[in-house]
């Protein structure tokens, strides 16, 4: 019976490496995921301020000087707005399609699971509202801000 | 005791039954209150006591209250701030006041109204305004032309504070103002102020521009910096004067620091440092600019990487400039840097030269050739315009008389031969 034990112990051993080569490719490369997701959101919302016009005045919540660690909880904020077309027009498909990528789960850190309990940031409610121009502003601002603030 | 069993029973049953159509008629009799509530239409009433209040240099604080005669119900208010002047803003809050940074030389003027939160179809309350008035003055005293620079440096004394932000303004002194005024500069930066200690002067002593070699400016912050300038005269109340500016828009961004450049064979390899900026080195975009001496031509490429390398295909000096910005991904686009100071690699063309050498050395040793022929042929005329004149005749009398001397015997040929050759030498010799 010692031929079994052997490649038991072959086999366990080997899953062990390999499962230990993944998760510190997954962790090393969360970071990187994290932050050419931030650059793809720079560019959706540079092309959604391309379509303001046609966006419904209605005002959204848009935070602004998000308090330190709160950032994701802001950026949660801004992408549970409905951000809708005025006039139903060739538009609306090019707002639907980019709002939908904005709306996409961001990567998340190993940081970023660890603090969340410790800081209690504001409900969505307590934000300030502004109009879609503003919105889309401040929206850029935060990204740019987690961006050079969390990557370097 | 059994009838009084039944009873209850029956008691039992009828509550039993009645108890469930009583809970009817109850919620029914609530929705129907709730069915009322709509036909009184809910009326929204304006906020009251609302005041602005200057806090700071360029900022207000907005205040307001809900109005105490307002009904309580559970729907959720919200205000709408709609700023008039000096530049026209909305927002919507639920807080009942705001701190608001904006210039304030013009005057401010404000105005706030209740409204749903979340519910849109109730409308909104009427509006209700206030103002701040501009500061006194007299028109045309204040400075114009305002303008401010920000510049980052390595500060080595602390390592809390890495770096060190500059700050430079420079502005003209007003019109109208008179000749003994005298202005003064103060900047705020989030809650820190301070006023200028070192200010450049014109002819008549006034200052007109003002230089803070450390200031409490975060170059990566993204606060407005607030700049306030004010004046004294004997003549007239001179007007103050305060602008906003954005950091990323009066950065100037410090160049790419140790470029260095090398050329192995066909490549051209560059390789340079991030400015000196609190920002880290993937906020930055980089321009190469190449310029090649031999076929004068420049050539730029836009990097966001520290190294470029590219093959050249000419033996040639290069001479290399990088320069650098900030990038939109981590910042509102900004001011390019200076062009770094020019380096050189490759070395000069030899070709050109040793070519020219080569035909220059080709060109004088036939030139000397030519001379020597020339001489040589101007000899040839030498001797002929003046030929020897005595020496063929003696030789031909030599000659006759071995000639003679032949006849008589063979043992006087060895004489005969050496006699000949002595005669055709001295012909030789008188010739050249």
């Amino acid at each position: 019976m010692r031929w079994p034990g052997n490649m038991e112990r072959i086999v366990i051993c080997l899953m062990v490496i390999f499962s230990g080569t993944v998760a510190h490719k997954s962790s090393s490369q969360g970071q990187d995921r994290l932050f050419i997701r931030l650059r793809q959101l720079i560019d959706i919302v540079d092309q959604l301020k391309n379509y303001v016009n046609d966006l419904d005045p209605e005002f959204l919540p848009a935070p602004e000087d998000v308090k330190r660690h709160c950032e994701r909880s802001a950026f949660s904020c801004f992408q549970k707005v409905q951000l809708k077309s005025a006039n139903n027009g060739d538009n609306e498909k090019i707002i639907n399609i980019l709002t939908k990528q904005l709306k996409r789960k961001l990567p998340a850190t190993n940081t970023g699971r660890r603090q969340k309990h410790e800081v209690t940031c504001p409900s969505c409610d307590s934000y300030e509202k502004k109009p879609p121009k503003e919105y889309l502003e401040r929206l850029k601002s935060l990204i740019q801000k987690m961006i050079h603030q969390h990557l370097s | 005791m059994v009838i009084r069993n039944e009873r209850i029973n029956r008691r039992r049953q009828v509550v039993i039954i009645m108890a469930p159509e009583l809970l009817i008629l109850l919620g029914a009799a609530v929705i129907l209150q709730a069915d009322l509530l709509p036909d009184k239409k809910f009326l929204l009433l304006p906020p009251v006591n609302f005041t602005i209040k200057a806090v700071n240099l360029a900022q207000v604080l907005l205040r307001w209250e809900p109005n105490p005669d307002q009904e309580q119900s559970n729907i959720q208010l919200g205000y709408h701030v709609k700023i008039n002047a000096p530049q026209e803003e909305d927002y919507e809050t639920r807080n009942t006041e705001r701190n608001l940074i904006t210039i304030l030389h013009k005057g401010f003027s404000a105005s706030v109204r209740t409204v749903p939160w979340n519910d849109h179809s109730l409308q909104a309350s009427s509006w209700v305004s206030a103002e701040l008035k501009a500061p006194i003055g007299s028109p045309g005293t204040e400075i114009v032309n305002l303008t401010c620079t920000t510049n980052t440096k390595a500060d080595n004394y602390t390592h809390l504070r890495p770096y060190q932000v500059s700050l430079h303004c420079t502005w003209l002194v007003g019109k109208d103002a008179p000749d003994d005024t005298q202005y003064f500069l103060y900047y705020r930066y989030r809650s820190w102020i301070e006023e200028c200690q070192e200010y450049s002067k014109d002819v008549l002593q006034r200052n007109v521009a003002c230089w803070f070699p450390r200031t409490f400016i975060n170059s990566k912050g993204r606060d407005y910096l607030a700049v306030y300038v004010n004046g004294s005269s004997k003549g007239a109340a001179i007007k103050p004067f305060d602008q906003l500016f954005a950091l990323h828009a009066i950065d100037r961004v410090n160049s790419p620091a140790n470029v260095t450049a090398e050329i192995k064979g066909t490549c051209l390899s560059i390789h340079w440092e991030k400015p000196v900026s609190a920002f880290p080195s993937h906020c930055f975009d980089y321009e190469v600019k190449i310029y090649n001496a031999k076929k004068g031509y420049f050539q730029t490429e836009k990097m966001t990487t520290n190294t470029l390398i590219t093959i050249i295909d000419d033996v040639s000096k290069y001479y290399i400039q990088v320069r650098a910005a900030v990038s939109p991904v981590c910042r509102a686009t900004g001011l390019w840097s200076e062009w770094s100071r020019p380096i050189y690699v490759g070395k000069d063309d030899q070709k050109p030269w040793t070519e020219w050498f080569l035909i220059a050395v080709m060109m004088t040793i036939c030139f000397i050739l030519l001379i020597f022929s020339l001489i040589c042929r101007i000899c040839h005329v030498w001797t002929k315009l003046f030929p020897p004149v005595p020496g063929p005749k003696s030789n031909i009398n030599d000659f006759f008389v071995i000639i003679n001397n032949e006849k008589t015997g063979s043992s006087e040929t060895e004489v005969i031969s050496y006699a000949e050759e002595a005669g055709f030498e001295t012909l030789e010799d008188s010739v050249f």
